[in-house]
């Protein structure tokens, strides 16, 4: 396996794109029901919260940044396959597939729920998935600049649902905020954690990065990306806080579309309804670019045809969203994604980084000796 | 691959569409509004204004009546009787009737939370004596079916703030907030029509008392600004005799009416002394004079003064009535408690507390009135 990769200019991307592909993956099914997790930890003071939450994920972007630097055009896989051998450094490869994989289906299944509570009671499972397992396959088989090219026309389509949000921000209560700073510094930092799910997702910048044209310029569309979607967490947030009462706040599953259903115009009576079958725009981004990775990352690995990989995933997914009927087998299912995914995306990173800066000078330092 | 793939997807999109439920509007009965009682062996009797359309019928509403021991069962019960498929969706208004509300809402709100379909823009009134007697109006007094007619009489009432909170979104995050109790308007009967009559104080859930609709505007000036509304007050005659040109109609009448067009009102209650729960409230009104019933010099500046000190007056009365009936009560409409709470040091404030203490709490009215304007005539 190749460490640094070439690409073909016909497949690279702008760097300006990373924001778009940074902001659409973080905001996905997470955000609906996040107010809640983050409210029963940090309570009144959840803002500040996100906003630690916010500053701690720039630094991890940053340290994932600065591991890539280390690389002329290397990704996660062709990294650890460098630094550990070629078993050890594939089997790294190989859980972050299969977290990928587990945090896909944790998105696919809670939107059906979301569906079935809100819409159709009957729809069965299979059926949801069959119609958006389509739609994502055919983005996938477009190769990765399609999968770009739908996360940024999505986002610009779905940007608007922010606009919603007006009607539950003028009824909201300021009291329900009061008094601030109440929360001990714990508190905060397990209100930070409870985002890991939410926000969760830039890692895909670990296999991206070899595509990108000007890598120079990457910084900056990264970070933009993580601030718009905690911006986002944040307004979300502070709205529920102010909108249910704090007792009410920690029983609502999906805070997000509560706040909508209120909003009624002459012309349209439950907005949340054009909000849930929307919201799909909101998934179809998220799905389709963790499916690519998917396969991508697959081909990296094993050498087998991403073609292939897809089908495969998609008949294990269809397979596997039958064994799912259960409100608690999915927020099971959810948690477990963000307990590993908290490890993996929050705190691995930090470890990588040294490991690769040793291994450098090691290298640079038995070059010397041999010139 | 392309071709195929959009075949594959045509496939699903044709046979697969019949997996949804399909909701056909021939067919179905559409709540707008239901009133909830208690049978006397305790059973939720519900009576619904139910909307359908059928081509040879010409009323839309039909009144239909379930009953079970649970709201969905009634609806249930309610749905075998009927030709159509009773849904929920539109449902605007649920009405309980006085003992259901004595008893306690908080069962019956559980529903309605919990049913993704309900709306929460729906709103909630008590009745004066059973949701059943108001639903069951005979039409022919009114212009428009019920279902829409009480909708609109509630409705109105949120739209120009007439009322405040009462959409089931408001009540249920009232209902679990500390410091503050819910309203709700009351409906009742006025010679056959439906009206609303009054303001129901609430106890967490429970109903405990009422007061007048005449003092509505009252809470809404503690709830928040207040612009464009009526208000009514009565003046002594006797402290304002000097300006009072009027010699025909005999002095004897103890007071006069005046009625004014609020243009900006605001309220806002401070915590002045939090050992001894002593709070101020302070309320600023601008008016604008709309019609007075005796001739009154208007042209002098100290006339208006005097004025504005006697309805400030007056209103100061009926807000310490207000608070002594609610201190009686122990319902704390007003939210005393929410400010109360956000001066707490760590910002928590069970019901238990308050409970307490609420009863045992003094609050300072303050209130400052200027009328700035008073019509084309000044006499």
């Amino acid at each position: 396996m190749e460490i640094n990769q070439t690409i073909k200019p016909n497949l690279q991307i702008r760097a300006f794109y990373l924001f778009f592909i940074i902001a659409s993956i973080q905001i996905g099914v997470g955000i609906i029901g996040a107010p809640r997790f983050i409210y029963m930890e940090s309570e009144r003071d959840s803002w500040i919260a996100i906003i630690i939450a916010f500053f701690y994920i720039c630094i991890v972007a940053w340290v994932m940044l600065l591991t890539l630097r280390q690389y002329q055009n290397a990704d996660f896989f062709g990294i650890h396959v460098d630094i550990f051998g070629k078993w050890i450094g594939k089997f790294f490869g190989t859980v972050l597939i299969i977290y990928l994989g587990a945090s896909f289906l944790s998105i696919l299944l809670t939107y059906i729920e979301v569906v079935q509570i809100f819409l159709y009671h009957t729809l069965p499972n299979l059926l949801l998935t069959i119609l958006l397992m389509i739609i994502i396959m055919y983005a996938v088989l477009g190769g990765f600049r399609v999968v770009v090219g739908v996360s940024f026309v999505f986002f610009i389509l779905t940007f608007w649902l922010l606009i919603v949000l007006y009607d539950p921000f003028m009824r909201m209560n300021w009291f329900n905020l009061m008094p601030v700073f109440n929360s001990s510094f714990t508190e905060l930092l397990k209100g930070a954690k409870a985002t890991s799910y939410t926000l969760a997702g830039f890692e895909i910048l670990l296999i991206v990065y070899p595509f990108i044209q000007n890598k120079e310029k990457a910084k900056l569309p990264v970070f933009l990306g993580l601030a718009f979607s905690s911006l986002v967490l944040l307004i979300i947030t502070i709205i529920s806080i102010g909108y249910f009462s704090p007792v009410g706040l920690k029983g609502v599953d999906w805070a997000l579309l509560i706040l909508v259903k209120s909003a009624s115009f002459t012309f349209i009576e439950r907005l949340d309804y054009i909000v849930i079958v929307v919201w799909m725009m909101v998934i179809i981004p998220n799905l389709a670019l963790i499916m690519w990775s998917m396969t991508y990352g697959l081909k990296r690995l094993y050498k087998v045809p991403q073609r292939f990989t897809l089908y495969t995933i998609t008949i294990i997914v269809l397979i596997a969203v039958n064994f799912f009927q259960y409100d608690y087998q999915i927020s099971n299912l959810t948690d477990l994604v963000a307990r590993i995914g908290f490890w993996i995306i929050y705190v691995y990173p930090f470890i990588l980084l040294p490991i690769v800066l040793i291994k450098k000078r090691i290298q640079k330092s038995k070059s010397g000796d041999a010139s | 691959m392309r071709r195929y793939l959009f075949i594959l997807y045509l496939i699903p999109v044709i046979f697969l569409s019949s997996c949804v439920q399909t909701q056909q509007l021939e067919q179905l009965g559409i709540i707008a509004s239901r009133g909830v009682d208690l049978t006397d062996n305790n059973e939720v009797e519900i009576t619904m204004a139910v909307l359908q359309f059928e081509a040879d019928s010409q009323d839309y509403t039909k009144v239909i009546t379930g009953k079970s021991h649970s709201i969905k069962g009634a609806v249930d019960e309610a749905d075998k009787r009927s030709n159509k498929t009773i849904v929920g969706g539109k449902l605007e208004l649920e009405i309980y009737g006085k003992s259901v509300a004595e008893k306690g809402i908080n069962p019956y709100l559980d529903t309605l939370r919990r049913d993704a379909t309900i709306p929460d823009t729906m709103l909630l009134a008590v009745s004066e004596t059973t949701g059943k007697e108001i639903i069951d109006t005979q039409e022919s007094g009114l212009s428009t079916n019920i279902g829409e007619f009480l909708h609109g009489l509630v409705q109105t009432g949120i739209q120009t703030k007439l009322f405040p909170s009462v959409s089931l979104q408001q009540l249920s995050t009232i209902i679990n907030n500390e410091g503050i109790d819910p309203i709700l308007p009351i409906i009742g009967l006025d010679e056959g029509v439906p009206k609303i009559k009054g303001i129901a104080l609430f106890k967490n859930d429970k109903l405990v008392g009422e007061v007048p609709i005449e003092e509505e505007k009252l809470f809404m000036l503690i709830q928040g600004t207040v612009r464009g509304q009526l208000f009514e007050v009565q003046l002594p005659t006797e402290a304002l005799s000097d300006y009072i040109k009027d010699e025909s109609s005999g002095d004897s009448e103890e007071n006069f009416t005046t009625t004014f067009l609020i243009e900006h009102g605001t309220g806002d209650i401070k915590l002045k002394n939090k050992e001894k729960l002593q709070f101020d409230t302070n309320i600023d009104i601008e008016l604008n004079l709309m019609e007075i019933s005796k001739k009154y010099d208007l042209e002098k500046e100290k006339a208006i003064q005097d004025l504005e000190k006697e309805v400030e007056k007056e209103v100061k009365k009926r807000y310490e009535k207000i608070l002594k009936q609610l201190k009686e009560l122990n319902s704390d409409a007003f939210g005393y408690g929410v400010i109360y709470r956000i001066n707490n040091k760590d910002g928590k404030l069970t019901k238990k507390e308050w409970d307490k203490l609420f009863p045992k709490i003094e609050s300072k009215f303050t209130v400052n009135v200027d009328i700035i304007r008073h019509g084309t005539v000044n006499k």
